[in-house]
């Protein structure tokens, strides 16, 4: 029995048991990552098909066709961007990465502009949006919260108001 | 029989001598090289380690550059100004940060830090090793 203990004790504190153990957490590791990675491109690619196959619905008929965004897809669960078009309870959102977005705000979207609480209505042209949402199955986004901000021009050319 | 003893006895009187210093010529030889090697690992470990140094600058700059237009930043800022808020969309909030790293960017520099790194690593054991060969001989 003691003979079993110390062969069990010489396996288990051996430096190779050790290192295949170091190489079996970084597999998983990778594992992991890789998964997140492929979950996370899913999510952006499902949203990119979508905005584009809806685009004309959601945008109208254009000359030109719409161009993804340079890394070639566009966020699915966020915007943000200046308000060009307000017909609720869509918002229509120029995105820094110059790509239009549809923000669908209903009921339970909460509004917050500085430290208050405000409306739909009280959204206007122009106003600088930071938006965290849900996609559709239309490229829209479904807002749960929208944040109104300072532009970012505006604080460029006012520093003082920062 | 008489051929092959007498040839025994030949070979036999023949024993290599070696030459005076022979051994100390071989040790020394073996120093040089070992010098050479660590004198060209220090070399270009510290090369490595420069041009990671200046790449620095260019590659941090558009790591910088490629948060704020990403709007990472803006997601991000909302998470410690709402936070409270946005507990109950940690999801959306999660997801949002994530499509919005710049991926690409934030591996390259940590990729040129690695590398700055570990040359840095190198190069002082290479110094090491160094003093630890210098004035060494044959004792």
């Amino acid at each position: 029995m003691k003979k079993i203990n110390e062969k069990l004790k010489k396996v288990f504190e051996s430096k190779f048991l050790v290192k295949i153990l170091y190489g079996i957490g970084l597999i998983v590791i990778i594992l992991i990552s890789f998964s997140a990675g492929v979950s996370v491109g899913f999510h952006r690619a499902s949203f990119g098909r979508a905005w584009g196959d809806n685009y004309v619905r959601n945008f109208g008929i254009t000359l030109e066709p719409p161009i993804f965004p340079k890394d070639n897809f566009p966020n699915a669960h966020g915007a943000i961007g200046k308000i060009i078009k307000i017909e609720l309870p869509n918002v229509i959102v120029a995105d820094r990465d110059n790509t239009e977005r549809v923000i669908v705000v209903n009921n339970d979207t909460k509004i917050e502009k500085i430290r208050n609480n405000i409306t739909s209505g009280d959204l206007k042209i122009d106003d600088f949006i930071v938006v965290i949402g849900s996609p559709n199955e239309q490229g829209q986004i479904e807002a749960k919260f929208i944040r109104v901000i300072p532009s970012p021009d505006s604080l460029l050319n006012n520093p003082q108001t920062k | 029989m008489e051929t092959k003893n007498s040839l025994k006895t030949a070979f036999n009187k023949l024993s290599y001598e070696p030459k005076e210093n022979l051994s100390l010529d071989i040790w020394t030889r073996i120093l040089k090289r070992k010098k050479q090697a660590i004198r060209f690992r220090l070399y270009a470990f510290s090369s490595l380690g420069i041009i990671s140094l200046f790449s620095f600058v260019p590659v941090f700059k558009a790591l910088f550059t490629e948060f704020a237009q990403s709007g990472f930043s803006d997601y991000l800022s909302l998470a410690f100004s709402n936070g409270s808020s946005l507990v109950v969309y940690w999801k959306d909030l999660a997801l949002s940060l994530v499509e919005s790293l710049p991926i690409f960017d934030v591996v390259l520099s940590f990729g040129i830090v690695l590398i700055f790194l570990i040359s840095l690593r190198y190069v002082l054991k290479q110094i090491i090793n160094n003093n630890n060969y210098v004035g060494q001989s044959y004792a």
